[in-house]
């Protein structure tokens, strides 16, 4: 708090407030904003606002405004100025109607990734990813608590971070479990399709690509629903609050479309949606995926898993093929598996396969086979 | 003496005071500064106000808060109408942390003058009226932002120029 001392003039004080109104006034239309930006922009403004640059904040809101008639953050960030500089700000920050609070919300997560979580994690690499298949030349990882969901580029020596996006989940949260829970799942899936938006219903946005909920897994845990996407925002919004779809992640259109256009998302691009992320140096990564490579060697998990289930029972390795290695090694966020891992088998006949096991870790530390298929 | 937009408003600023008094406080010694402006006081036949002020603001450089509060609250009894003191006893308080005291002592600060009230207000009521509709606009932006085109038919109109109150 420094209030400016009178050792002057007392109205220069006053005139100060009349010339930056002046300035404001100037500056209500500037530039057009590259659609990109608009995080950017609003993560600009929030820090405008926190440092009281009443003006500064009016004009990039403005500009965003602008750009963006629908952004209710834009002008819900507006409201908090005027309000401030009218001397009313508390009462609109008590108040508590569920639209605000959302849109309170949304604000919030994106600052809090923004000051804490984007800087942490240069260089780090969620503990989910330790081996990613060198088929898939990019991954989507899903941050639940920070409703970010990031691309990360498989360029062979490890993954690197391309772009992260606010994303909105199911209105009840994660952790989905029966059809209309209005819960996101956590877990791994793939995505299954493209459906571009002129085909689909307006609320779908700009289109949607399809994942395979449920998976082998959550079908073998008798998880129900369908029809989990990844989609675009319904008129009116740019982003919904965080939690207010039905159990599909959505970003803005403009988030959407660049996530379909700058990658080549290719059907089977995996989707990792995690609900306790833990982000590791790379150099953690690596040590983990050589001993997760040694401890679950063919020969080994079948000593570790005798007797196992049906799921094990009809499974290749009595084709007498060949371990080839493991393609693919994640952790398995959420429940019903720890651990998940593809394998390259190759046959008598020359005939590659890939199988899928789902793994958990018993009481002596041993990891134990639970599910496998082709 | 200076005007603008019609009001002329005499502040003290170091320079109006004895040259001595000034250098005193320049070189920092205020208990000497304090003792000559006391002296002055109990001497001189004019207007004190400017007197009275510096001694307070002494009494602020010298780390005397109390005294200075004291000195400024006593500057708002006897010249209700100049806004100087509230402001300076506002930023004392707000070091404290005590915002409410602060801006109330503001506003009355800025109510002295009987234009720069209305000012004042016709700011808060567009700054209110804005805030409520950038929050019509959060909660449904389809409805159009249009507020540089609705009128607002509450603001004061100021009836004539009025003098610096005294």
């Amino acid at each position: 708090m420094t209030l400016r001392s009178i050792s002057k003039q007392a109205v220069i004080t006053f005139l100060s407030v009349l010339t930056g109104l002046g300035f404001l006034h100037l500056n209500v239309r500037a530039s057009p904003l590259d659609p990109e930006k608009y995080e950017q922009a609003l993560l600009t403004a929030t820090r405008l606002i926190s440092t009281g640059a009443w003006e500064n904040a009016l004009s990039t809101l403005n500009a965003l405004t602008d750009e963006f008639p629908q952004s209710r953050v834009s002008h819900l960030l507006k409201a908090d100025v005027f309000a401030a500089l009218a001397g009313t700000g508390e009462q609109i920050s008590k108040l508590k109607s569920l639209e605000i609070e959302s849109l309170r919300q949304q604000i919030k997560l994106r600052w809090r990734n923004h000051q804490e979580f984007s800087d942490k994690n240069q260089g780090l690499v969620p503990d989910k990813l330790i081996k990613v298949s060198a088929q898939q030349s990019l991954i989507l990882y899903v941050d639940l608590p920070a409703a970010r969901l990031y691309i990360f580029r498989n360029n062979g020596q490890g993954l690197v971070s391309e772009a992260d996006y606010y994303v909105t989940i199911g209105k009840k949260g994660f952790g989905k479990e029966r059809e209309g829970d209005l819960k996101t799942p956590v877990g791994i899936y793939s995505i299954s399709g493209y459906k571009p938006g002129s085909t689909l219903h307006e609320r779908y946005g700009h289109g949607a690509l399809t994942l395979d909920y449920p998976n082998p897994l959550d079908q073998h845990l008798e998880r129900t629903g369908y029809g989990i996407w990844i989609h675009g925002t319904e008129p009116g919004w740019i982003n919904r609050g965080p939690f207010a779809s039905d159990g599909c992640i959505t970003l803005s259109n403009n988030d959407f479309k660049d996530l379909v256009t700058r990658f080549d998302l290719q059907s089977g691009t995996r989707v990792v949606i995690d609900d306790q992320p833990i982000w590791k140096p790379v150099k953690w990564i690596e040590a983990t995926g050589d001993s997760l490579v040694s401890e679950l060697s063919f020969n080994h998990q079948i000593t570790a898993s005798p007797a196992k289930e049906e799921s094990v029972a009809n499974s290749v390795h009595d084709e007498k093929s060949v371990d080839h290695g493991l393609t693919e090694i994640l952790l398995y966020p959420g429940s019903g598996a720890e651990l998940v891992t593809q394998r390259l088998l190759l046959s008598d006949m020359q005939r590659k396969t890939t199988i899928t096991e789902y793994w958990t870790r018993n009481d002596d530390d041993i990891w134990k086979l639970t599910h496998r298929m082709e | 003496m200076i005007v603008i937009i019609g009001l002329s408003v005499r502040t003290p600023a170091l320079a109006d005071i004895n040259h001595s008094i000034k250098s005193l406080i320049e070189t920092g010694n205020y208990l000497e500064a304090i003792n000559a402006l006391n002296g002055e006081i109990a001497s001189s036949p004019n207007d004190k106000f400017e007197l009275y002020f510096v001694r307070a603001r002494v009494y602020d450089l010298s780390d005397q808060p109390e005294k200075a509060k004291t000195a400024y609250q006593s500057l708002i009894t006897r010249y209700p109408g100049r806004p100087e003191a509230y402001n300076n006893l506002a930023r004392l308080y707000s070091l404290e942390g005590k915002l409410d005291q602060a801006t109330a002592l503001l506003r009355a600060g800025i109510y002295t003058q009987v234009s720069y009230r209305i000012l004042f207000d016709n700011l808060t009521e567009i700054y209110t009226e804005q805030a409520a509709r950038a929050l019509q606009s959060a909660l449904s932006p389809s409805t159009p932002d249009a507020s540089p085109v609705l009128p607002i038919s509450t603001l004061r109109e100021i009836i004539s120029p009025r003098i610096n109150q005294k």
